[in-house]
């Protein structure tokens, strides 16, 4: 059986920080994938290294103190890691083929340009068109993502706007390159909950309509249960698990997405005992062991966890559910 | 409930800051942040604020603090009102109505050590101490709030955001308070230390009896840790029940819309669940709309909504509601 | 500490050379008298300007004076009168931030306009006038560098106290019901000082600036005592003769303003990295 190409495939990643203190392995071997059409979410807390994997595939992480050190990432066909970061082959990647939305919209729009002017500069950028088009382009994409008024909101400026507002013309954006995938990290951390509820929904419209994909980087596991056809859930710089999101919430196999889960507090919950914590703080980058780093807050860590090397992801159930463990934990033995 | 054991109790509170003034300073336009809103709280409980950026919850629970100064309303703290004395008459009562602040690296100034500045709260209530009680005391609230006595001479640059949330809570406990006023304590945290600190707050209270104005935005921290909640929405209370009640028998629409927008991490729930999506945004609150706030957005509005703002009544079992449709 | 030592010292080989310069002068002020190879202030009208002898390592001047050892003297007055009025100004400016950021309103509004009205007059002006005024001498010198040198302070204090004041750790410790006084004191300056010490050491050298421009237009320490901006002025007229006599103090001049600066700069960010690059 012939395996369907992804539309982006990411292999072996792995991307450092050379710091006073070390070398800072954010990035320590990642691979993930993305089909068309597809809502995938990278899951983890901070600096677990799910931004910095996104930044290394745009090719926006700064260099020095950073660096990526090895792996491919496939778009249609062409390894774009090899394109030099200034290149015309990565900026024609860039909001063309990939569109990325950032968590603070203030700071991605400039603040003393009216957004008219933004939206415009990019669709000239990506396209071929005069101004005068390229304005009709940036309304008609600003009425895309539902925001009212489209006309007169071109000249407002982004303080002008609200969080919820802006994060939609960062969308419009998206939107008026007709990218293939979009990669959203933290979009709605900084807004209110109805807000965010309006954001994803429309985020959930755009992947419909225009057939675009969408990777969300959150640490919010709700939000993935909602929205995500498949989750990596990710921890010191490695993904420890993966899989479809009915798989990862309901037979959730690592004990770091277990212990995730439980420390949660749940909404739903008849019964509120006590939170169950994952004990002491996430592992200094700059000296990770080789063992399996989650293994000194594991509670089921016993002398292989300590000892052998770091493990690898390995198929759980299914076809599609893997987990980094040497035990084979199942939520229902906790 | 009888009323010895009410230790808060907040009547008509009102918080208008001036917007615009003449050229005189006569202030013409005001932000009506809190407009008029009721609640109490038994000692020993925890009472959760809940509502999105500009309800006012914030400015509610500083106007308890008398950080600010209420334009309107009486706030009773053990029977006395707090509200309209001087800074000086409120000296009795200042340490003992503490305030955890959402910023836990801001709360702490750079150059103190953690030592410092426990010892700096022990030290001012200005009574005379011995210097081996002082050193006990201190060690003890480091022990309370579970930070290693080693961190004594670490500078708070140095700790990581769930050891900085516990020195504030450290310092807060100095003061021996009765009411903590927790300021959106955990939203700032990683969902992992959240747990922990969440935990904490909860294992303090049964410790030493305190009792907890929790404010915040996540509508399931709320529920695991508060007994009554109050939703607010453009400086009105629009729904005030119990805990158990938010998830299971919300009433009104914004309550309804606000539980629907939270994701729920049950697979199988959150796919039955239905969505209510909100049109538009938070009205700002210089221009708050006429008669009920939520009239605009809801559903359910009415010609009676646009006009009169709709009172909060009781249900039954304690649950109140501010909607006309009730 | 020792970290602080070590950010000092690891910005570069122009940091460890000017902190060399500013101990060298340091030392030669303090031993001026024991390395001045002569009495500066002693004329030898047989031996006007005359060019580098082994009697004479720098020369003399057009008093027959040793250069070398005005020189050293003039390391003396450049320092002490930069340190006292610095120091003066400091102390005078510092108090009276304080209370304008503290305090608010009308105090406010008062030493801020003040503040303005000294500022809007150029340094060397003020000074000049202000030092006229109170008559010749050290004294007055010093007193007239000092005022033009405090608005900087005010300035600086106020608009780091205004932000501070806002702070949740100074609200917490209104909370924990600190007194205000002991919120000032212990809260509100301390946070100043990392700005105020980088101010202080770039306002030495801009005391020496005054001070020898002061001196070069003859307004400044009466001769015959040595101060380097006299002896550029001195020599002026010497210029295409013995250039020395005018090149040698200016160069001092300039070493050591720049090293100053310098020095402040690396304790800036010895002292608080927050504040890398932005003062």
């Amino acid at each position: 059986m012939a395996e369907k190409k992804h539309l982006l495939e990411v292999n072996h990643l792995k991307t450092s920080f050379f710091t006073d203190s070390g070398e800072v392995k954010a990035v320590n071997d990642v691979s993930y994938y993305v089909d068309e059409q597809e809502i995938v979410a990278v899951v983890g807390e901070s600096g677990c290294g799910k931004s910095v994997t996104q930044m290394s595939v745009m090719q926006l992480i700064q260099s020095p103190p950073g660096k990526i050190l090895g792996g491919e990432a496939i778009l249609e066909g062409r390894d774009i890691l090899k394109f030099r970061p200034d290149s015309k082959e990565m900026r024609a990647v860039r909001g063309e083929k990939i569109s990325m939305i950032f968590q603070e919209p203030m700071t991605s729009l400039n603040p003393v340009i009216t957004v008219g002017k933004q939206l415009t500069e990019v669709i000239r950028t990506h396209k071929k068109v005069s101004k005068k088009d390229a304005w009709q382009m940036g309304i008609s994409a600003l009425a895309s993502v539902g925001i009212p008024e489209p006309e007169a909101r071109m000249k407002n400026y982004p303080f002008e706007m609200s969080g919820g507002m802006r994060q939609r013309v960062m969308i419009a954006v998206a939107v008026a390159c007709n990218s293939r995938l979009i990669v959203a990290d933290e979009p709605t951390t900084a807004l209110d909950v109805t807000t965010q509820a309006q954001v994803m929904e429309l985020l959930l419209d755009v992947v419909d309509k225009m057939k675009t994909s969408l990777i969300v980087v959150t640490h919010n596991l709700g939000l993935v249960t909602r929205y995500a056809d498949r989750i990596y859930v990710m921890y010191a710089g490695r993904i420890i698990e993966s899989g479809t999101t009915e798989e990862l919430m309901t037979k959730p196999c690592h004990p770091y997405t277990i212990g995730l889960l439980s420390a949660v507090p749940k909404l739903d919950a008849d019964e509120q005992t006590h939170l169950t914590t994952i004990e002491g703080a996430p592992p200094d980058l700059a000296n990770l062991p080789d063992a399996c780093a989650f293994a000194p807050r594991c509670p089921y860590a016993d002398e292989e966890c300590k000892n052998s090397p770091h493990p690898e992801l390995r198929l759980t159930d299914g076809h599609t559910h893997f987990s980094a463990c040497h035990r084979k934990i199942r939520r229902e033995e906790t | 409930m009888s009323e010895q054991n009410i230790l808060l109790k907040v009547e008509n509170l009102k918080m208008h800051f001036p917007a615009e003034s003449t050229w005189f300073g006569k202030p013409t336009k005001f932000v009506k942040a809190v407009d008029g809103i009721d609640f109490q709280i038994e000692s020993g409980k925890t009472f959760g604020l809940v509502g999105e950026s500009g309800c006012g919850k914030t400015t509610a629970g500083k106007c308890v603090l008398r950080i600010y100064e209420p334009t309107e309303g009486n706030i009773y703290y053990q029977g006395t009102d707090i509200s309209k004395i001087t800074q000086s008459q409120l000296k009795p009562y200042r340490r003992s109505i503490q305030l955890i602040f959402q910023d836990p690296y801001g709360s702490l100034d750079p150059r103190q050590s953690v030592g410092s500045i426990v010892r700096e709260a022990v030290l001012a209530d200005g009574k005379k101490k011995a210097e081996a009680d002082v050193k006990a005391r201190i060690e003890e609230l480091l022990t309370l709030v579970e930070l290693d006595l080693s961190m004594a001479g670490r500078y708070p640059h140095e700790m990581s955001g769930g050891q900085r949330q516990r020195l504030g809570i450290a310092r807060a406990l100095a003061c021996e308070p009765k009411l903590i006023v927790c300021d959106e304590p955990v939203s700032a945290l990683d969902v992992s230390i959240q747990a922990q600190i969440i935990n904490l707050f909860e294992s303090l209270q049964e410790k030493l009896g305190l009792t907890y104005l929790f404010i915040a935005h996540d509508l399931a921290v709320v529920r695991h840790i508060a007994d009554t909640i109050a939703v607010m929405y453009l400086g009105h209370i629009v729904e005030m029940m119990d805990a158990g009640e938010l998830y299971a028998n919300p009433c009104h629409p914004y309550t309804k819309a606000l539980l629907s927008a939270v994701p729920v991490t049950d697979y199988y729930t959150e796919q039955k669940r239905s969505r209510i999506v909100l049109e538009g945004e938070v009205p700002s609150p210089i221009h708050a709309p006429s008669g009920c706030p939520f009239h605009p957005r809801c559903r359910h509005a009415a010609d009676l909504c646009k006009t009169q703002m709709p009172p909060l009544v009781d249900q039954g079992g304690g649950h109140f509601v501010a909607c006309h449709n009730y | 500490m020792k970290r602080k030592i070590k950010v000092f010292f690891n910005r570069g080989i122009l940091s460890e050379i000017c902190f060399a310069i500013v101990v060298l002068l340091i030392f030669v002020a303090i031993f001026a008298p024991l390395l001045a190879p002569c009495d500066p202030n002693v004329n030898d009208l047989r031996n006007v300007v005359k060019g580098v002898s082994s009697e004479h390592l720098l020369g003399t001047d057009y008093l027959g004076r040793d250069v070398m050892s005005r020189i050293l003297y003039g390391a003396r007055i450049s320092l002490y009168t930069s340190i006292l009025a610095g120091a003066f100004s400091a102390v005078l400016g510092i108090l009276l931030g304080l209370a304008a950021g503290y305090f608010g309103g009308v105090l406010n509004q008062v030493i801020m306009r003040l503040t303005d009205a000294i500022l809007a007059i150029p340094a060397l002006i003020f000074t000049l006038v202000l030092a006229s005024a109170l008559g010749g001498g050290v004294l007055s010198i010093v007193i007239s560098i000092g005022v033009s040198l405090v608005p900087t302070y005010i300035r600086m204090v106020n608009g780091q106290v205004l932000s501070i004041k806002e702070s949740d750790y100074v609200t917490a410790g209104k909370l924990i019901g600190l007194k205000n006084v002991k919120i000032l004191l212990r809260h509100l300056l301390p946070n100043c000082f990392p700005s105020l010490i980088v101010l202080f050491t770039m306002n030495l050298g801009q005391g020496i600036m005054l001070e020898a421009t002061m001196s070069y237009l003859g307004v400044g320490i009466a001769p015959p005592t040595a101060t380097w901006g006299a002896m550029v002025s001195d020599g002026y007229s010497f210029l295409t003769t013995a250039p020395l006599l005018s090149i040698l103090p200016g160069v001092c001049i300039i070493l050591v303003v720049v090293a100053f600066n310098v020095v402040g700069d690396g304790l800036r960010d010895a002292l608080d990295p927050r504040l890398r690059g932005k003062l």
